[in-house]
C-alpha cells in the first residue's frame, strides 16, 4: 500500500505541527488515537511528536508571553474547519449527487448537528481561554474530538463517490435488457452480432464487478467516527480502492456499449 | 428489414451522442447535445404502404415511434445523464483521492 500508517503519520506529524505541534504540545503522542498518554505541562518547551521524533525539534510553543499568538493560530485552525465542514455540507446538500436519502441525512446531520456545532464552540471557547493550558485543550478538543480532515472529510467524499457509483450501476442493469433487444433484433435482420454479443456479455460483467466493489461501502464508510482514527484510516484507503476499482468497471461497460454501437451500426 | 436496419441505427445514435458526450467529461455540455434528431430520423424513414411504385421519396413524418423499435424502450437522455454521471465520477473520486493523498495533518 503506498500510504501506509506509518508514513501517514510521520508526514501527517510533520504537515500538523503548525497546531498540534506547537499548541496541543503533547510530547510523544501528539498524534496518537489517545490523548490519555498526553504529558501536556504548562511548560513552554516540549519534545518531538512519535511521527518526527528525532527527525525534528519540536519548537517552543505556548507561554504567557506567546500566548496570543498561539490563541491566534488555534483560531486560524478552527476557522479553516468551519469552511471545511460548510464545504462538506454543501457537498452532501448536492443534488446533482446521487447520495441515498439516508446517507445524506447521516452525513448531513453529522456534519451540521455535531460537528460543525462542536467546533463553532470551540471558536467560542478560544476566545475565552486565558492560560495555556485551557488553550491545549481546546486545540486538542479540536483535533482528537472532531477529526474534520482525516475522518469526516474523507468519510463524506468516499460516501458520495460511491452512491455515485451505486446509482450507475442501476441505470447500466436497467440498460441491458434495452441493449439485448437491440442485438436480437439486428440479429433477426441478419447482421453478425457475434462481437456486440462478446461485448455486452462484457458490459454485464463490468457491471457486476462494480457492483461487487461497492456493495456495503457506504455503510462501511459511515460507520466510521472520529474516535476510531488512526484505525480507521486504513478502512478509508481500502474504501478508496473499491471505488476506484469500481469506476474502472463502469468505464470499461461504457466502452462496450460504444463497442455494441460501432458494430450493430 | 431496412426499416429494422434505421431504427437499429437510430436506437444507437442516442449512445453515440452519450459516448462522445461522456468524452466531453461536461454535464452540461450533455445537456446541450441532446440528439432530438434520433427520433425524427426513424420517424421520417418509415415505409408509407402505397408508395412501392412511386419514385418520390417518402418526407412525410410519421407520428410516434413503431413500439417494436427498441429506441422506443431507450431513452437517449438516460444515456446522456450516465455520461454526465461519469464524468461527474471522475471528479468525485479525485476529490476523493485528494483527501487521502494530501490530508492536512493528523487532524
Amino acid at each position: 500500500m503506498k500510504h501506509n500508517l506509518a508514513r501517514r503519520m510521520a508526514v501527517g506529524a510533520v504537515a500538523a505541527g503548525a497546531v498540534t505541534g506547537l499548541i496541543v504540545m503533547v510530547p510523544g503522542t501528539a498524534f496518537a488515537a489517545s490523548p490519555s498518554t498526553s504529558t501536556t505541562t504548562g511548560s513552554s518547551t516540549t519534545t518531538g511528536s512519535a511521527g518526527n521524533a528525532g527527525t525534528s525539534a519540536s519548537q517552543p510553543t505556548c507561554s504567557p508571553t506567546r500566548f496570543s499568538q498561539a490563541q491566534q493560530l488555534v483560531e486560524a485552525a478552527l476557522a479553516g474547519r468551519v469552511t471545511q465542514l460548510n464545504a462538506l455540507s454543501s457537498a452532501v446538500g448536492n443534488t446533482a449527487n446521487h447520495l441515498t436519502t439516508g446517507d445524506r441525512q447521516t452525513l448531513q446531520n453529522d456534519i451540521t448537528t455535531v460537528e460543525l456545532p462542536g467546533i463553532q464552540a470551540l471558536q467560542t471557547q478560544a476566545q475565552q481561554d486565558t492560560t495555556c493550558p485551557q488553550l491545549r485543550a481546546t486545540a486538542h478538543t479540536m483535533v482528537f474530538t472532531y477529526r474534520v480532515y482525516v475522518v469526516m472529510t474523507p468519510q463524506t467524499h468516499l460516501t458520495i463517490v460511491v452512491d455515485d457509483e451505486t446509482y450507475v450501476e442501476g441505470v447500466f442493469t436497467n440498460l441491458e435488457p434495452q441493449i439485448a433487444t437491440a442485438i436480437q433484433n439486428a440479429q433477426n435482420a441478419g447482421k453478425n452480432v457475434t462481437a456486440a454479443e462478446a461485448a455486452f456479455n462484457d458490459l454485464k460483467n463490468q457491471v457486476t464487478a462494480a457492483q461487487g466493489a461497492t456493495n456495503g461501502q457506504s455503510a462501511v464508510l459511515l460507520a466510521q467516527a472520529p474516535a476510531g482514527y488512526p484505525g480507521n484510516w486504513q478502512v478509508f484507503l481500502a474504501a478508496r480502492t473499491n471505488v476506484t476499482n469500481a469506476h474502472s468497471d463502469l468505464r470499461a461497460a461504457y466502452t462496450d456499449a460504444q463497442a455494441i454501437r460501432a458494430d450493430l451500426q | 428489414m431496412a426499416t429494422r436496419k434505421l431504427a437499429t441505427a437510430a436506437l444507437f445514435t442516442g449512445i453515440a451522442v452519450a459516448l462522445t458526450a461522456c468524452g466531453a467529461g461536461s454535464a452540461s455540455h450533455v445537456v446541450a447535445q441532446l440528439p432530438t434528431t434520433a427520433l425524427s430520423t426513424t420517424t421520417t424513414t418509415v415505409a408509407v404502404p402505397g408508395s412501392v411504385a412511386s419514385s418520390v421519396p417518402v418526407t412525410t413524418p410519421v407520428a410516434g415511434t413503431p413500439t417494436t423499435s427498441p429506441s422506443a424502450a431507450l431513452n437517449p437522455q438516460t444515456l446522456d445523464q450516465v455520461a454526465a454521471d461519469l464524468g461527474a465520477l471522475d471528479n468525485s473520486l479525485s476529490t476523493a483521492n485528494s483527501d487521502l493523498n494530501n490530508p492536512q495533518g493528523d487532524s
